[in-house]
């Protein structure tokens, strides 16, 4: 027994070392291949997957997705370089994005080659996978593809002071997928650019110069010509306004509680502060000391045909942006009243 | 006009080198309707004490109604004095003339106006602030989608030379540009704004008033470009107060830059 076994065993070690000797073990290095034998076990499962083939195999595709890693790295570089020296904020992040996307494609398929995964059978799994895939990413393809139309249309840059829907801030980065807008309040909004296609985006600060729109409501004795001539004085007091274009001045409407008056103002778009508040104060000043009045929405009661009294209807701010229009709640309150009086200020 | 001009008294040059004022004295600089005033400033009490100056600046008259509001600067460097000293202002300024000027194809229009002009102050060799001499009002150069907003400043347009200095004789806050308008545009053009870029411009004293180097303003079918003749002659005792910020080099490189950049549509 004992000896049927050394010479079995004598003859394995023998016919190993006549391997080990003459280097048939097919591998680069028989040490190493046998440091692997010792290390796994020969004969077991995971000592027959890892060999000196796949030891050596590993390292060349680890070296491979390194370097493609590498080379793919040097490339964004240069084209990040290229593109900052356009200065395209816009197209700039987005072809970095789609080398990125299509380098880390080659290099997983260059893997997969080297790693002798057939593709064939993957690709055929693809089909279904890409069903699923297809039904996973709509959401992401469908931003990268309204990505590339918001870029060629060049709304907006980096930099701009933008409004979507009801969110106004700074845009901070546009991405493949979404843009990124820093609020006033210093909060990050992140918006699809899905939703981007599907909204009025309003830049503000497109143009060297916007226009500030003031409508004031004054009472129905106002001489208008003096109250022209003092809104006149005050866009020409305030250098934060600009001398051309003209301040606009126009008589709106005979509204239901007053006079309605329009002033449009320019100013550049980065003096919107003191255009707007300078604007505000000195008028509300020069009005008070002109004695131009305010008009404010009232209501006259009539009870029983007897008694009449004017009633005050909740103040309402009688300056005010054209864009912030009381109008509705005018109206609402007029239909509320019974009989109108078209001048009765408190 | 001469027999005024031989009149009127000169004002010595305000532009120049002057001591820090000391202890709550104030020293004031006046500029036509404006006035500078500079004192030394206290140090806090308790902080380390740090050379700080108080500057401001009051636009009319200069009788102590105008309430000056003081700002407080601390220069990186300081010595005891300080330099003041006309800087043309960093933005372009648009100048509107009092009166259209009417151009047919090809013709020449030789003429004089004015531009106001900024203060720098200057101590330790550095420059630390600069102030308009004037309210810096703004306005817009072109159409409201691709203008340029620029300085505003508003001024005759003089034909004759002798008119054109006596309007500024003795001031120093105004600077009379000679200036060469051509129209090389195929059409009948109207000018009634030009755009100055001060940054080409030097300003001399000539001792009656400051004045630049010949401008010439070039309209064509595609815009207005504005040039600088700095090569003419100068009298001797003209005495240079601002050079120009941008070198003729500086500029021929930013406008092929530009070209390129219309051209290739990059």
């Amino acid at each position: 027994m004992n000896e049927a076994t050394t010479a079995v065993d004598g003859t394995a070690m023998a016919g190993t070392a006549t391997e080990a000797a003459t280097g048939k073990a097919g591998a680069p290095s028989p040490v190493f291949g046998t440091m692997l034998d010792d290390v796994f076990g020969k004969d077991s499962l995971f000592g027959k997957i890892v060999n000196i083939d796949f030891a050596m195999g590993a390292i060349r595709l680890v070296l491979a997705v390194i370097l493609g890693l590498l080379i793919l790295g040097i490339v964004v570089s240069i084209i990040k370089r290229l593109t900052a020296r356009r200065g395209d904020s816009r197209l700039g992040p987005l072809i970095v994005k789609a080398t990125q996307y299509a380098g880390f494609t080659l290099i997983t398929l260059n893997a997969f080659k080297m790693a002798h995964i057939d593709l064939s059978a993957l690709l055929g799994a693809a089909g279904i996978a890409g069903v699923a895939l297809g039904f996973a990413a709509q959401t992401s393809v469908s931003n990268f593809i309204s990505g590339l139309f918001l870029m060629s249309e060049k709304t907006f840059s980096i930099g701009d002071v933008i409004t979507v829907g009801d969110i106004t801030g700074v845009v901070y980065s546009i991405d493949a997928l979404s843009l990124k807008i820093r609020k006033f309040d210093n909060l990050l909004v992140r918006i699809p650019n899905e939703t981007l296609i599907k909204s009025n985006v309003i830049n503000i600060t497109r143009f060297p110069a916007r226009r500030l729109n003031i409508t004031i409501l004054v009472t129905y004795d106002t001489d208008l010509q003096l109250a022209r001539r003092i809104l006149m004085e005050a866009a020409m007091a305030n250098p934060a306004i600009l001398r051309n274009p003209e301040p606009f001045f126009a008589v709106q409407k005979f509204a239901d509680s007053g006079i309605e008056l329009f002033l449009g103002v320019w100013f550049p778009i980065d003096s919107y502060e003191p255009a707007n508040n300078g604007m505000f104060v000195e008028i509300k000043k020069r009005f008070e000391a002109e004695g131009i009045r305010f008009a404010y929405p009232t209501m006259t009661v009539l009870q029983s045909g007897q008694a009449v009294t004017a009633q005050q209807v909740q103040p309402a701010p009688a300056v005010q942006p054209a864009a912030v229009s009381t109008e509705g709640v005018q109206s609402k309150k007029s239909r509320a009243s019974a009989a109108r009086k078209p001048a009765a200020p408190a | 006009m001469p027999d005024t001009m031989a009149t009127t008294a000169i004002p010595a040059l305000e532009w120049g080198s002057y001591p820090v004022p000391s202890g709550s004295e104030v020293t004031r600089h006046r500029f036509g309707t404006t006035t500078m005033h500079i004192s030394q400033g206290r140090p806090v009490p308790g902080e380390p004490e740090l050379p700080v100056m108080k500057v401001a600046i009051t636009y009319g008259p200069d009788d102590g109604s105008v309430e000056p509001v003081w700002s407080f600067l601390v220069p990186a460097r300081m010595d005891h004095s300080y330099i003041i000293r006309p800087v043309y202002p960093s933005d372009p300024v648009c100048i509107r003339i009092d009166t259209p000027l009417s151009l047919a194809r090809d013709a020449t229009l030789e003429g004089w106006f004015t531009s106001i002009i900024d203060l720098e102050l200057v101590t330790g060799g550095l420059a630390v602030t600069t102030y308009p001499l004037e309210p810096p009002f703004r306005t817009l150069f072109g159409s409201p989608d691709k203008g340029l907003v620029c300085r505003f400043g508003n001024a005759a347009f003089e034909f004759q030379e002798s008119a054109a200095k006596a309007s500024i004789r003795g001031c120093q806050a105004r600077v009379l540009h000679p200036v060469r308008l051509r129209n090389s545009s195929d059409d009948k053009i109207t000018v009634q704004d030009l755009v100055l870029y001060g940054e080409q411009l030097s300003a001399f004293w000539t001792g009656t008033h400051l004045q630049s180097e010949t401008v010439a303003f070039t309209f064509g079918d595609s815009g207005v470009r504005m040039s600088v003749d700095s090569q003419g002659k100068r009298p001797a005792d003209w005495t240079t107060l601002a050079t120009p910020r941008v070198s003729s080099e500086e500029l021929a490189l930013g406008r092929s830059i530009q070209l390129l950049k219309s051209i290739t549509g990059m």
